[in-house]
């Protein structure tokens, strides 16, 4: 299955505005530390505010995950109908993964294998004033993560990576983290980020990672926040400027509903994580402030949890499936081709997550 | 697992090392570019050389 060409000649071209956009904040450093003769000398953060950020970036988001999880289950989010033991399963693996996994690794690779790979280099840049580093940091990491959720939605042979995440017929906390191991463990921005790290602006980052992880939870929240902001005219303009700039639910909904045709839902775009703002820029993005009424993929048969969490190590039992042994690469919609032999499982409906309408199964 | 899939797996890393290696080179080429400046600036020398105090 080749990339539709059309497909190809836009990451082309926006790959190629990407290059200026990462470049963007050290070139608009440089310009203001000549304009205001100001020389970066050292500005380091407080050893408290840099403690407090740190212990927050730690702790505070995983407490303040957990408690959105509880309030989602109060207003009865994970009904046993939705949420039933193959779905809990895999949600609680790829929750507990990063934590348990991801994390330890990532600290091996920043404290041992960099110091390897770039010796010497260790806090070069730390005369990068805070806020500079901040601007640097989030451009680069979120740009990043854009650009690898982006290529694991338009080139075929990458979506079964990603599947997972969409597999979800609902949405809510504990399928934030809901991600094949192979995609979360070779997260781009995470390896970038804790380069820049290495490099000396490690205070930035811890804020920008707490900020992120935030904004990135609550777009997956079944909590609508956002609702207020389109339902009262006087909060509109603040909403222009939200729904443009970050992830919201109602556009990160979009991109996780289970049909593209009904004006309301957009899996084709909406790739933005923590700043909505690049799809605005790439022109990838959909805004309709609702909600679509149904999540998912629409073929999506509740493959077991060692499957897509681990696919392509273990493959799925379920026949036609994406993540089986002779599953296709990307499989039709639901409605225009069913499958032989397969049983709807009436948890999603729509057409299939996909690359568009060029693609068919192969 | 078969080798197609190892083969699958590895041209995925290889993406994701593209997707990080480009804006770190970009970042550090740049911000490297601004300390080498920097360096090579002229330290700016004190325009007078009189102490000046004040008496009480």
């Amino acid at each position: 299955m080749q990339i539709d060409p059309a497909v190809r000649k836009s990451i082309f071209r926006d790959v190629s505005l990407s290059v200026f956009i990462y470049a963007l904040p050290v070139a608009l450093m440089y310009l203001t530390f000549l304009v205001k003769g100001y020389k970066p000398w050292q500005n380091p953060l407080s050893a408290n505010a840099t403690a407090f950020l740190h212990n927050w970036s730690d702790y505070g988001i995983s407490c303040f995950a957990l408690l959105l999880g509880v309030v989602e289950f109060l207003s009865g989010l994970y009904d046993r109908d939705r949420w039933d033991g193959s779905e809990k399963l895999t949600d609680l693996v790829c929750f507990a993964f990063p934590l348990l996994v991801l994390r330890p690794f990532v600290a091996y690779f920043g404290l041992k294998l960099l110091p390897l790979i770039l010796p010497g280099y260790k806090n070069v840049f730390s005369w990068v004033p805070f806020w500079w580093g901040l601007f640097i940091i989030c451009v680069a990491d979120d740009l990043t993560q854009y650009w690898y959720h982006r290529l694991h939605h338009q080139i075929p042979w990458l979506w079964r990576f990603h599947r997972t995440h969409h597999s979800a017929a609902y949405m809510g906390m504990s399928m934030a983290s809901r991600q094949n191991a192979f995609y979360t463990i070779f997260f781009s921005q995470i390896y970038l980020t804790s380069a820049l790290v290495y490099l000396g602006l490690g205070p930035s980052a811890l804020l920008v990672q707490t900020i992120k992880s935030m904004i990135t939870t609550l777009a997956h929240s079944s909590i609508t926040w956002d609702r207020p902001f389109y339902k009262y005219r006087v909060l509109h303009p603040v909403a222009w400027v939200l729904e443009r700039l970050i992830s919201t639910p109602a556009t990160h909904h979009a991109h996780h509903a289970a049909t593209t045709d009904d004006g309301v839902g957009y899996y084709k775009g909406n790739f933005g994580n923590m700043f909505f703002l690049w799809d605005v820029i790439f022109g990838t993005g959909h805004i309709s402030r609702q909600y679509p009424p149904a999540y998912g993929i629409s073929h999506y048969e509740k493959d077991q949890w060692y499957a897509q969490f681990l696919w392509p190590v273990f493959k799925s039992k379920v026949k036609g499936s994406e993540l089986a042994a002779d599953g296709p690469m990307v499989r039709t919609d639901a409605h225009q081709a069913p499958p032989t032999g397969s049983k709807s499982s009436g948890a999603t409906t729509g057409p299939a997550l996909g690359f568009g309408e060029n693609y068919v199964g192969s | 697992m078969n080798f197609a899939d190892g083969r699958l797996l590895l041209k995925k890393i290889l993406v994701g090392i593209a997707i990080t290696v480009v804006p770190l080179g970009i970042i550090t080429a740049g911000l490297w570019s601004i300390q080498q400046a920097r360096a090579n600036q002229p330290q700016a020398k004190p325009t007078s050389s009189v102490k000046v105090s004040y008496a009480n």
